[in-house]
């Protein structure tokens, strides 16, 4: 391990100081410590913001619920405005990790942590996520990556909420030393390109302080997530799924798949397909195999088609069945 | 009677010691540079970056030892990296961040080699391992025939035939394997998380050169094994020659890539199965061929023997088995709660299940018609010869198999049930074993034995069958366990063979001292020829005449009230087997390919039960890490670099409690008395063997899928589905 120093801040003037660059935030630490630790992010100095009076908690707000970046999942989870009107949002928090870990780790960190691809997490491997020439997975063990092509780098994105958040057409609130900039999440999560190797659009002077959710009352919702064993496990793929229903008829929804691309993937094809119909499984057919041109699995991973479809399935059989 | 395990109390507050715990004065920590390539030579290893880190006090590399290891003698230090994970070096500093940072300081040259990942790399034999291997086979396959198979299947109505893959699988103890030395003059002391303290001792001493009694080795308590730790591994000689020259302490942990990578691992197998049966069930012969992907070395006194179930668990008269073992640039493979038997049930099994579904028979009425009562490799009969009849009849009625309805869950999901049986070589004693029983003059009692308690809580199971010899109560009673100072030499925890074999011989040592109990107090009371009884601490000669024990042990020499027993011999006129059957429900959602195991009922013949709650804790532990096994685990290994991917436990996937099914303990009971009085076999191993089979079997009664690999992941039934359809 290299040398590392911490600081535990109060004020958001300080963190504010000492926003360089060169200092790398903590909070639950549930993903950035383990990386220092094998490696894979080398960090000169951390920022404590445990204590901080940056935003915490769940709030109520004029354009609808606003979400410190400091909150806890297990906080998400249990949350009963999140359960009444985000459903899917707090499913997600409890399909997330075990509760250990959801006690430590904070919404703001879920959204920027790394993928859990193991080649970039092996130091062995210079990938291309980490600088090198080429994305080790792309012809390797690749089960578990991408089947939307989007990027050099094969992982997915790890996050469960991240999903939902898109689905909800979320907002996050960036605060830096030029201030602060309100982002949709569609456009915060951007994927990894030659000249940003990273999953989000967020600057080395930035903080991610608060996430935004537009109202969204009328919309039933459900997150749904299949993972190798019951708990405790990142996602083979899931589905955040919205409906908002009419005399039978599916008059709007909004579709989100995690696990399948370095971003969540919205269904827009679908979505499209399936807006006005009843969503009979003949609707769903012919809307999900119209989607599946677009996906370029890889040697190993045609099953997360069949999964999406599978989760499709019965998404809207539930959220119908109402 | 079921006493609470002894040190359950000390092991849930955390005040249980175990080898990491372990601190001592002026300590030391030790750490080993790896290979990262899988196949390398290494031309040069630069440590002086390494000097220059901070605390650094002593660095091992090739040529600082003459010490060779595996049974190819390979230098203990690597020049040739045969694995991702072979030991380069290692290095002793004053923190064990220093160590982390020291290691990163190592610069070495290595040339790069092609891998052999796996069966069909070693095969092609482009790349020999081991020069002196050709085809990079361990040995000559070993054949084994009874009978005539050719002639056998040509007079088979119905044939099955498949092959079956299994993965490399990790035991992935909580503790991982480490140790802690220490010099004390010309003796060296260690500290160990093991399953064998004598097996560690004997080795270490051969391999530094040393007379054994300079070698002294305690394992006082140990975070699981499950045969991983029946040998000594590199590192505890590492440990040993780094504190010999710093002249402190070095303690030497594995991380937790390093226990997936270089301490053992069950290793990947392929079987090709072929059953011929007539049309009543009767099987005329048996064919398999397995094969085996060893890893880079073997480990001395290994023998994994996947054929073993197909040439014994069903009388045949007709079979043929052929095993061989491949190197391959992977870390080498040593035993895994019943090794060879888990991987070739999950072929055996499942072809069994196959024919009955041919036949139309129910499966317990096909292995009804194939009932041995002999090993039959052998022609001895077994020790119980009914104990697998038995242990069908139990899983069957607890499981209520003839009885329970055929579930419908809603949606896209589908309910199935399945069986299969299991035969294990082992189970019996594996002398010797020595004891002694000390009656102190407190009138407590001491157990002084040589073995150790990898987690089946030996101590609480030995305190019974020496308080019940005594007619003591068992909270008098101590025993200590875990140190070769005694030379009360046991058997290395490993076969099911601890209680079989510890416990005839503390029983000895306890009716030894009994005996001399008596003796004394027929002296205290100067009695004649009267009948002396001992019991509920005291000796009594007739009414008036009496005794306690307190008394006695202070009226007597002090330690004189001692006994020794020994266990040294195992039966040899039967063959002493151990058995299971086992029943499951699962439950297959067919949009996602998720399985969930809902029950698993357990029956497994293991004697008579001494301690219910550890039994049942056996039970629960097996089926668990079969469970495993079967549905999440497995080595995922890079095909080009031959590297492990998922050496850790976020994606190596052994189960959570929100997998565990619910789990009956179907207790047979039948008392084996052949080996011994107590009537004991061992029961770590055969819990875990048929749990596989027996949920693949009900995948396929709930889905149609026949799954020939494991494990039974969404993956894996999301492409059999697919396959079967015309999805895709």
């Amino acid at each position: 391990m290299n040398p590392l120093s911490y600081s535990r801040l109060r004020s958001s003037n300080e963190i504010r100081r000492y926003m360089d660059g060169r200092s790398r935030p903590l909070a639950g630490g549930t993903d950035l410590l383990p990386l220092i630790k094998t490696g894979i992010q080398e960090i000169g100095h951390l920022i404590d913001l445990k204590a901080s009076d940056l935003p915490a908690g769940i709030a109520r707000t004029n354009e609808g619920v606003s979400i410190g970046a400091l909150t806890t999942l297990e906080e998400i989870k249990d949350n009963d405005l999140l359960q009444a009107e985000y459903t899917l949002l707090a499913e997600a928090a409890g399909l997330t990790a075990t509760r250990q870990i959801r006690n430590r780790a904070t919404l703001g960190g879920n959204l920027l942590q790394r993928p859990r691809c193991w080649y970039f997490r092996n130091p062995d491997f210079h990938c291309w996520l980490k600088g090198g020439d080429r994305c080790p997975a792309e012809a390797g063990c690749n089960s578990k990556h991408a089947i939307f092509q989007t990027s050099p780098c094969k992982a997915v994105h790890p996050s469960d909420l991240a999903g939902c958040l898109l689905a909800l057409n979320a907002t996050v609130v960036l605060w830096g030393s030029a201030g602060s900039r309100r982002l949709p999440i569609g456009d915060f999560l951007a994927p990894p390109f030659n000249m940003r190797r990273t999953e989000t659009v967020i600057k080395s002077d930035e903080l991610l302080t608060q996430v935004q959710l537009p109202p969204r009352s009328g919309w039933r919702s459900t997150y749904l997530k299949v993972m190798e064993r019951k708990a405790w496990a990142f996602a083979l793929a899931g589905l955040a799924a919205m409906v908002k229903s009419n005399a039978g008829r599916l008059a709007d929804l909004r579709l989100v798949a995690t696990g399948v691309a370095n971003i969540p993937w919205r269904l827009g094809v679908i979505e499209q397909e399936l807006k006005n119909t009843e969503g009979t499984a003949a609707d769903i057919d012919r809307a999900f195999n119209k989607m599946a041109r677009q996906a370029e699995p890889l040697a190993e991973n045609a099953y997360k088609l069949d999964l999406l479809h599978g989760l499709l399935k019965k998404a809207l059989a539930q959220l119908l069945r109402h | 009677m079921s006493l609470g395990r002894l040190e359950g109390g000390q092991k849930v507050t955390g005040t249980a010691r175990y080898t990491s715990d372990i601190e001592l004065p002026g300590q030391l920590y030790a750490g080993i540079l790896r290979s990262p390539h899988a196949h390398a030579r290494v031309k040069r290893v630069d440590t002086s970056g390494v000097w220059n880190s901070p605390g650094v006090q002593a660095v091992l590399a090739h040529g600082d030892t003459e010490v060779r290891w595996y049974a190819e003698n390979a230098p203990l230090l690597a020049e040739h990296a045969r694995f991702a994970g072979d030991e380069i070096a290692a290095l002793a500093a004053t923190s064990e961040e220093n160590v982390l940072s020291a290691l990163r300081a190592f610069r070495v040259d290595y040339e790069r080699l092609p891998p052999v990942p796996d069966i069909e790399a070693a095969k092609a034999g482009n790349v020999l391992l081991h020069g002196d291997k050709p085809d990079n086979r361990l040995a000559q396959p070993e054949v084994y025939e009874r009978g005539d198979v050719a002639a056998g299947f040509a007079a088979a109505d119905v044939i099955v035939e498949a092959v079956y893959t299994t993965p490399a699988a990790l035991h992935n103890a909580l503790e991982p394997h480490g140790c802690n030395a220490w010099w004390d003059g010309p003796c060296l002391n260690l500290w160990v998380s093991t399953q064998g303290i004598f097996s560690v001792r004997d080795m270490v001493a051969e391999k530094l050169g040393l007379p054994q009694n300079r070698v002294r080795v305690h394992a006082e308590h140990v975070g699981g094994g499950f045969g991983a730790k029946q040998v000594a591994w590199k590192q505890t000689v590492l440990a040993a020659l780094l504190a010999r020259r710093c002249g402190r302490p070095v303690k030497l942990m594995l991380d937790r890539p390093a226990e997936n990578l270089a301490v053992g691992n069950r290793n990947a197998t392929r079987q090709h199965v072929r059953l011929g049966a007539r049309r009543d069930g009767r099987l005329c012969a048996i064919d398999v061929r397995a094969e085996l992907a060893y890893g880079a070395y073997a480990v001395a006194g290994e023998g994994i023997i996947v054929t073993g179930c197909y040439e014994t668990l069903y009388r045949c008269d007709n079979v043929r088995t052929e095993q061989t073992a491949y190197y391959t640039t992977t870390g080498p493979a040593v035993a895994f709660r019943a090794p060879g038997y888990v991987e070739g049930s999950f072929g055996l099994e499942q072809a069994m299940d196959e024919l009955a579904r041919r036949l139309n028979l129910d499966p317990f009425e096909l292995r009804a018609r194939n009932y041995a009562e002999t090993d039959q490799k052998t022609s001895k009969p077994y020790s119980s010869p009914e104990a697998l009849q038995r242990c069908c009849r139990t899983a069957q009625d607890t499981f209520e198999w003839n009885k329970r309805p055929k579930s419908r869950p809603g949606g896209n999901r589908k309910r199935g049930r399945g069986m299969a049986a299991s035969i294990w070589l082992a189970g019996s004693a594996n002398p010797p074993a020595y004891a002694e029983a000390v009656l102190l003059p407190d009138a407590g009692l001491s157990v002084i034995t040589g073995g150790q308690d990898i987690g089946t809580g030996i101590r609480t199971s030995l305190a019974q069958i020496a308080a019940d010899a005594l007619l003591m109560d068992a909270s008098r009673v101590h025993v200590a366990i875990g140190d070769t100072v005694t030379e009360l030499r046991c058997p290395t925890s490993a076969g099911s063979a601890t209680l079989p074999t510890l416990g005839p011989a503390v029983l000895s040592a306890a009716r030894a001292l009994r005996d001399r109990i008596l003796r004394a107090a027929a002296d205290y009371l100067e009695t004649g020829s009267e009948p002396l009884t001992l019991e509920a601490g005291k000796v009594s000669a007739g009414p008036g005449k009496s005794v306690t024990l307190k008394k006695l042990a202070a009226a007597c020499l002090p330690g004189s009230l001692r006994g020794s027993g020994s266990c040294e011999r195992s039966e040899q006129n039967v063959a002493t087997r151990t058995f299971a059957a086992q029943c499951v429900e699962v439950e297959v959602d067919m949009d996602t390919g998720e399985l969930s195991v809902l029950e698993v009922v357990c029956a497994p013949d293991c004697g008579n039960i001494v301690n219910r709650k550890l039994a049942d804790s056996q039970v629960l532990g097996g089926v668990i890490q079969g469970l495993g096994f079967a549905v999440s685990e497995g080595r995922v290994l890079d095909p080009h670099h031959s590297v492990m991917m998922n050496a850790n436990l976020e994606e190596y996937l052994i189960p959570t409690v929100c997998d565990a099914p619910l789990i009956k303990h179907a207790v047979v009971g039948l008392p084996d008395t052949a080996g011994n009085e107590l009537g004991i076999k061992g029961l770590g191993e055969p819990p875990m063997i048929a749990v596989a089979p027996a949920i693949a079997n009900a995948v396929f009664d709930a889905t149609g899928l026949r799954l020939h690999d494991l494990p039974l992941t969404p993956k894996r039934i999301l492409d059999a589905i697919a396959a079967r359809g015309s999805s895709r």
